[in-house]
Order: C-alpha cells, then sequence, then structure tokens
C-alpha cells in the first residue's frame, strides 16, 4: 500500500513537472478542441511566426511540395527565390540560424515520385532537420497535405522521424484517421491544426507571414 | 437405315461426324461474334462547323497507312491561334471513362483561340479484342436523349493479329528498361515510339510525331485503374516545373470544389509512358489522368455491362466492410462520375495553363463548352454525347 | 516480309495440328477423345484464321 502511495506521488509529480515552465510560445497542443475540429483559426501565438525570416520549403519523402508552393504563393503572395528558397533535397546544414522551414511530408505509397523515393535518406534529411530544431536555431512548419493516400509503410518511418522535432503540424485530417498526428501532438506538446482539405490551409499560411 | 443396325465401325464414323459438324457450328458462331467485333466501328458525332479536320495516325506514321491502327485525330482550331492541347483517349480500350471523356469533349467542345487535338482511340487494334480470361463485356451502352450510343469495350493491349511474335522480356528502345511480355503491345510502355518498330511503337510514334510536329502545348493522357490500384483518382504530371505547377494548382483547384484527387510526379525511371517520355522527347507538358474502375479490378465479381456503367460490384463492397485490400476511394464509383472528373480534370489544367503561363509565350488557350463535373453527375454523361447524323 | 513467313509457317502447322486431330476424332473409339478433340478443334480453326 506504501509503495503505491509512493509510485502515484511520483506519477503526480512527474506531472507537475512536466506542464511546469515552458518556453516563450504559448503552446495549445490541442487546439482543435476534446473533438478533431476542423479548419480552427490559428492562434494568434503565431501570427507572423514566418515573417521576415529566411523561409525554406522542402520535402521529406518527395512528395506534394508543388502543392504546398502553391499555398505559400498564393496565401501570402510570396514569390520562389525572393521570399522562400523551394528545393526538394535540402539538408539541415544549408539553413542559417533562425531559418523557418516548411517541412512537407507524404511518400508515394506506389514508389512514384522524383526517382523513387530512398526512404532511408529522407529519414536521415528529416533527422538532421529535427536536430536543428531542438537544438533551437531553426524553426519547422510541418505539413502532411496528401490524407489517407500519403501514409502507410514508405511515409509512416519518416514522420515518426520529423513529427517530434515540429514546431507546429499542419495536416490534412484525412491523413490522422489513426490518430498518429494527433498522438504526435499530445505527447511532444505541438500544435497540430487538421483541416478538411489542403485548400483550408490558406488563412492558416496568410497568418503565417502577416 | 436404323443407327441400332450399323456396324461399329459405321457408328463411329457418324459419332465423329456428328462432332466435327458440331465443332464447326461452335467454329462459325464463335468467329462470327469475334470477327463481328473487331470489325465493329464506334460512331463519334463529328460536328462539322467546329471539326477543322480530321487527321491520320499516318500522316505522322507512315507505315501505318491501311492498317487497323491508323486512328483518327480531331482537329478544332478556334479562330485566333495560340497554344494547344492533345487530349488522349483510348490509350487502353478496358478503360472506358478514357474514350467516353474524349468523346464528351469532342463533341461539345468550341475553342476561341488555340488548337485541340482529341484522339477517341488511341490503340485501335486493342479495340479488335478483348483480353482472354476475363469474360469482359464486349460493349457497352450509354443512354442519350438520341438513343442508345454503343462502344467497345477491348483490351490493354494490341491484338496479336497485328503484332507476333513478342518477346519473353519487353526491352524499352530508348532507355534499355526491362518490362514483362505482355508490356510488349501496351502502348502506354511504347512512347516514345519508332517509325519501324513494333506494330504498338509505330502508335506511339504517331502520337509522339504529331505532339512534336504540331508543337502541342499540353497533352492529357486519360486513363483508369482498379480501386486497389493506389494511383486512382490523381493527376500524374511530367517533371517539367511548369507542368508541377500546374498539376498541383489543378489539384488544389479540384479539391477546393469536393473533388478528391492528388497529383504524382512521373518516376524517372519507369519509362514508355506519355508522363515521361512525351515530356522527356517533346517540349509538351504532360499528364495523365487516372479514376476508379471497378471492371479492372481483381476483387470484382461477373464482369457485367452493370458494373462498368455503375461500378457496383459485391465483392468490392464486402472488400471495403471488411477492410481487405487499401481501397482508398469508396465505391462504387460509376462512368458518370468517372468521365466527369476526367473532363474536369482538363479544365481545371487548361485553367491553371493559362493563370500562370498565358501572359506569355503563345497567350491563353480558349477553350469552351465543358460541361461541369455537377452537370454531368447530374444528368449522367448520355446527356452530353451529341446525336450522330449520317 | 519476316512476320509473314513466320505467320504461314504458323497456319501451315495449325493446318497439319487440326487434320491430325481429325483423324483422331475418326480413329479412336473413345468417345472423351472424340469431345476433346472437336473443342480443340475450334480453337484451331478460329487461329488458322487468325479470328480473336
Amino acid at each position: 500500500m506504501k509503495k503505491l502511495w509512493l509510485l502515484l506521488s511520483v506519477i503526480v509529480l512527474g506531472f507537475a513537472l512536466v506542464s511546469c515552465g515552458g518556453d516563450d510560445k504559448d503552446k495549445d497542443p490541442n487546439p482543435n478542441g476534446g473533438e478533431k475540429q476542423l479548419d480552427v483559426e490559428l492562434a494568434d501565438t503565431f501570427k507572423s511566426f514566418a515573417k521576415n525570416k529566411e523561409v525554406y520549403l522542402t520535402t521529406v519523402g518527395q512528395a506534394d511540395i508543388d502543392i504546398v508552393q502553391n499555398i505559400l504563393e498564393n496565401a501570402a503572395g510570396l514569390v520562389e527565390d525572393q521570399d522562400f528558397i523551394r528545393n526538394h533535397e535540402l539538408t539541415a546544414d544549408q539553413v542559417p540560424f533562425g531559418s523557418v522551414v516548411f517541412l512537407v511530408t507524404g511518400t508515394s505509397s506506389k514508389g512514384l515520385g522524383a526517382a523513387s523515393t530512398d526512404v532511408q535518406a529522407e529519414k536521415n534529411r528529416a533527422t538532421a532537420f529535427v536536430n536543428k530544431a531542438n537544438a533551437g536555431q531553426i524553426s519547422i512548419v510541418l505539413l502532411h497535405v496528401g490524407g489517407e493516400a500519403r501514409r502507410g509503410s514508405l511515409t509512416d518511418p519518416i514522420l515518426n522521424v520529423a513529427c517530434p522535432g515540429a514546431d507546429l503540424m499542419l495536416v490534412v485530417a484525412d491523413g490522422d484517421q489513426d490518430n498518429l498526428f494527433t498522438n504526435f501532438s499530445k505527447n511532444n506538446n505541438i500544435p497540430l491544426y487538421l483541416f478538411s482539405k489542403a485548400t483550408k490551409m490558406v488563412p492558416a499560411f496568410a497568418k503565417l507571414f502577416e | 437405315m436404323k443407327i441400332m443396325q450399323l456396324s461399329k465401325k459405321q457408328k463411329g464414323i457418324l459419332y465423329s461426324s456428328c462432332f466435327i459438324i458440331l465443332a464447326l457450328v461452335i467454329t462459325f458462331w464463335s468467329g462470327k461474334n469475334f470477327y463481328d467485333f473487331a470489325h465493329y466501328e464506334t460512331e463519334f458525332a463529328i460536328r462539322e462547323n467546329v471539326v477543322t479536320r480530321v487527321e491520320k495516325f499516318s500522316k505522322y506514321s507512315p507505315r501505318l497507312k491501311g492498317t487497323v491502327g491508323d486512328s483518327n485525330i480531331y482537329v478544332i482550331e478556334g479562330a485566333e491561334p495560340g497554344p494547344s492541347i492533345l487530349i488522349i483517349g483510348g490509350t487502353h480500350p478496358n478503360e472506358p471513362a478514357g474514350q467516353v471523356a474524349a468523346t464528351v469533349l469532342l463533341e461539345n467542345l468550341t475553342v476561341e483561340r488555340g488548337t485541340v487535338y482529341i484522339i477517341t482511340e488511341a490503340n485501335r487494334s486493342a479495340y479488335t479484342h478483348s483480353h482472354p480470361q476475363e469474360a469482359s463485356i464486349q460493349y457497352f451502352g450509354i443512354e442519350t436523349p438520341y438513343g442508345v450510343r454503343t462502344f467497345k469495350f477491348g483490351s490493354r493491349a494490341t491484338n496479336t493479329n497485328q503484332q507476333w511474335p513478342n518477346p519473353d522480356v519487353y526491352v524499352h528502345r530508348n532507355s534499355g528498361q526491362k518490362l514483362s511480355s505482355a508490356d510488349t503491345r501496351n502502348l502506354n510502355r511504347a512512347y516514345p515510339g519508332s517509325e519501324n518498330g513494333t506494330y504498338t511503337e509505330r502508335v506511339a510514334y504517331a502520337i509522339t510525331e504529331c505532339i512534336r510536329q504540331n508543337n502541342i502545348t499540353i497533352t492529357i493522357d486519360l486513363h483508369e485503374a482498379s480501386p486497389e490500384y493506389q494511383t486512382i483518382n490523381t493527376i500524374v504530371s511530367h517533371n517539367r516545373k511548369e507542368a508541377l505547377k500546374i498539376a498541383a494548382a489543378a489539384t488544389l483547384m479540384m479539391e477546393s470544389n469536393d473533388v478528391s484527387i492528388r497529383y504524382e510526379e512521373s518516376p524517372l525511371n519507369l519509362h514508355g509512358l506519355t508522363h515521361r517520355e512525351l515530356g522527356d522527347y517533346t517540349d509538351t507538358l504532360a499528364f495523365l489522368l487516372e479514376t476508379s474502375n471497378a471492371s479492372q479490378g481483381k476483387i470484382r465479381g461477373a464482369f457485367t455491362e452493370e458494373l462498368v456503367l455503375t461500378g457496383k460490384d459485391k465483392f468490392y463492397q464486402k472488400a471495403m466492410e471488411k477492410g481487405i485490400g487499401k481501397i482508398l476511394y469508396a465505391a462504387p464509383v460509376s462512368l458518370d462520375e468517372r468521365v466527369a472528373r476526367h473532363v474536369y480534370g482538363v479544365y481545371e489544367i487548361i485553367q491553371a495553363f493559362n493563370k500562370y503561363y498565358g501572359t506569355e509565350g503563345l497567350g491563353e488557350l480558349k477553350v469552351n463548352g465543358f460541361p461541369s463535373y455537377q452537370d454531368i453527375m447530374t444528368n449522367g454523361v448520355g446527356n452530353y454525347l451529341k446525336e450522330i447524323i449520317k | 516480309m519476316f512476320y509473314t513467313v513466320l505467320t504461314v509457317i504458323y497456319i501451315i502447322m495449325l493446318v497439319a495440328i487440326a487434320a491430325v486431330i481429325v483423324w483422331h476424332i475418326f480413329e479412336t473409339d473413345s468417345f472423351t477423345d472424340k469431345l476433346i478433340g472437336a473443342i480443340m478443334l475450334v480453337f484451331l480453326i478460329l487461329r488458322i484464321f487468325l479470328i480473336k
């Protein structure tokens, strides 16, 4: 009985420690609410998150980068090479301190995609980005816009590496049917915004550059 | 002479003769059926005041002249010159939405500026037979205000009557890629083709040369695949930056209008396909559209006209309920929906091209008369097939 | 030319096989053999006329 009370106390103290402190961002890990709410407006803490910073657009998984680029250009009026650098093989060492990296995740489950994706190479790239983000050198906005079709044995190993390092996750809800992103969000205290479709992300992108 | 009075030898001759006569009757009956199917000509409504001219494949690949594979290319020129688009239907005659969508476009579009090229039967040889052991239907009919329009349901591959013998391993001429023998007769593995190559390569060569000689700006190849195939409801785009930009924009627009679709880049190491080779060997912006066709799937039951038209199949229903096979998009998917997707996909690709590249080079491609996705879904594709006036 | 020659050889082979099968249908006493021979004849004749 004594041991049980001791264990319970340790657990409660552990929770207390985890919920203390934090950083200068007021993160809401579950802005979608208890139920999965979709198309929720981005919190004000992310207003101008990427403004006046060096912005990079890349993919880990070699899919959907053009979709996100389209949203970036239309939502925020950005121009490639002037306002952001697009490079589908970008490596972490090419990204200077203070940059914001838009990391597009998702792999074709049929192995389609530029040069047939090398999953290990993509994982290595993702790991490098995450390490740099965890060291506080860059920020990562992680995107998954392809839905259920962009999940599976090729994509998920990359997500397992990339998600914990994100500062913000913008995901089309169809890709979170198994709550992979929701669980990453909860377990790593990362804000996750779910959208009914990719075009619904436009206001979020606009706010990031407002 | 009664049979019982015949000797054993005479009875043997009688029975043998009966069997041979029966064999000849069956041969004649089935042979006539196959022959009629092979020679049946699908009709298309050619609007004489709209279609500028009809070219033949043999204009670009002379050895096809006088053969079954010498297909038509319907050309609709606008009043003003401008960019051009080629829409390819009927590459795989077991993928009906490709041909029917091309037919809808042929029979409805008008061109203000630029040129539209439409092929409704890209591989006519493949329309002369069906795939062995599939027990597929031969024809399917679409109800229109003018009666039933009959289309053929053919094979994925060129008829061996036009191309035989075939090697056990198909080596793609330009890349050296090795594929199964079955792909030797697959038009969508034969690009860019060869003037003096196999029959299928000559057909591919005709299409490639048409694009090259006419400097066609955009090429869209219309296809279908089984519901369990992972690349359905997809725009596959050549890797050229402009093509990817257009594909992404078209995808987003379609998605924003609740037509679920995604895009894929053409894999660099899979050769012979339109989205790979036409983009590599010509200046065209190459795209391929895929929709979901239950009649191509392996889970399906009986192969009926209803299956082709409605996509309804009890075995696919059971598979989805039990979560067997990763079927991404809920069946059944009717022919109306598949054709609507293709037609809408072509429309959005043109809109995206005009948005990003309409102010440079040849300017905008102005094409009108697209039935909307919603209209086709509501009214049925038959409503957009015109009367054939003989 | 090569393919034409090959096709002609192919058809000649089919005609020869069909002839043997017809002979066998008359020659055999087995009902089953006669039936199988008749079925094979259907396919062979269709192939001889290149109908598929």
